[in-house]
């Protein structure tokens, strides 16, 4: 049992207790799928930790595009915008494309930085190119965001379930 | 003015503050990227908590994950088209250099090389 | 103060803020710059669709909303593969 399967057992007992109810309502169908998740959590040892980390990252997503846009706007109104842009490549770590397209997309909503393309450097590694409004040193961007973005993709999409 | 209401009018006001610094920024800023960061990330924060607002305005259950499910939309849809504005803005338009203080991008192998 | 009088203002801030992004798109001045604005435009049409359903009580109107935000993603998405694939070289620079 991969963890797509579970959650999409988890899925159907939360329709299944949603249409059990006397109005079927999105709230019904919200207690079933938390009384499945527990349920599920304790028979799949793993699974509770992939769904939590799911979910804590789309919570550290919107923080942080919350924070992306007071930086952007302080730009924008201050008088003189002192920006110091360039492109770095970050070699991946990631190999599928889901993985490649989370990575992309949470770069780009992220503070200072745009994903621009994912290539080949000259030495013939998989690279993604980010834009950065402010960037200082490359080699510290590039190590921010292995350190802030591909481990918790990976922690999450490579975590695995132990049945 | 309930203070549902006031929660609403505060939420729609971060939203329009937002939206106003991306027509702003897209309009002062220098180049090309530096207008995609501002109508990129700051219009997609305006939009989620206008459409929050109108979520509680209604208050209507159904129509409340309806918004969620189209912020959710949003923000798959938003950064992807951002990314595909920039790569076509960097390997044809005559981008302003002078603003690329380092640009690694410049020895990619993988890019189709212009002709004509 | 009520609530339909605040939602009003916020509307003609917007609309203020949608003429800006004009100012934009009439300045170009290359198409890269201009599909920037499309779609900064294309938000806030999301925008104001919602302030505007709001505004007259009519939540049909968020629908208009969700439509409008599939298509300007099509859109800016049929702008950036359009100019990618063109072999145009001769653009005006991003000058000020």
């Amino acid at each position: 049992m991969n963890t797509r399967n579970i959650f999409l057992m988890n899925l159907i007992l939360g329709v299944v207790w949603g249409a059990l109810q006397e109005n079927i309502t999105a709230s019904g169908f919200l207690t079933g799928f938390v009384l499945g998740f527990l349920v599920l959590s304790v028979i799949y040892r793993g699974y509770a930790g992939t769904i939590l980390g799911i979910f804590g990252y789309i919570i550290f997503m919107v923080w942080s595009i919350i924070v992306a846009s007071f930086q952007v706007a302080g730009y924008v109104l201050s008088p003189q915008p002192k920006l110091d842009q360039g492109i770095v490549e970050v070699p991946l770590d990631v190999r599928s494309d889901l993985e490649t397209a989370i990575l992309a997309s949470s770069i780009t909503l992220t503070p200072g930085t745009i994903s621009i393309h994912v290539g080949r450097n000259q030495d013939g590694e998989r690279v993604l190119y980010v834009h950065n409004l402010v960037m200082g040193d490359p080699d510290e961007v590039r190590r921010t965001i292995k350190r802030e973005f591909e481990r918790r993709i990976l922690r999450v999409t490579r975590g695995g379930v132990i049945v | 003015m309930t203070l549902g209401e006031i929660s609403i009018v505060l939420l729609s006001a971060f939203g329009v503050f937002f939206m106003l610094v991306s027509a702003i920024g897209i309009v002062r800023l220098p180049d090309v990227f530096s207008r995609m960061h501002a109508g990129g990330k700051a219009s997609t924060v305006g939009i989620s908590a206008m459409l929050l607002a109108a979520g509680f305005y209604f208050f209507d259950e159904f129509l409340f994950y309806r918004m969620l499910l189209l912020i959710a939309l949003l923000f798959a849809t938003l950064p992807i088209a951002t990314s595909a504005m920039s790569r076509a803005a960097y390997l044809t338009g005559p981008i302003k250099r002078k603003h690329l203080n380092h640009d690694d991008m410049a020895n990619d192998i993988s890019r189709k090389q212009p002709t004509g | 103060m009520n609530i339909d009088l605040w939602l009003e203002i916020m509307l003609a801030i917007m609309g203020v803020s949608l003429i800006i992004c004009f100012v934009r798109l009439y300045l170009g001045p290359n198409p890269p710059n201009r599909t920037v604005a499309f779609d900064t435009i294309t938000s806030h049409a999301i925008g104001i669709f919602a302030l505007l359903a709001m505004r007259s009580k009519a939540p049909a109107l968020l629908d208009a909303a969700i439509v409008t935000a599939v298509l300007g993603f099509v859109g800016t998405i049929m702008f950036a593969r359009y100019i990618e694939q063109s072999n145009l070289q001769d653009w005006e620079s991003d000058e000020e």
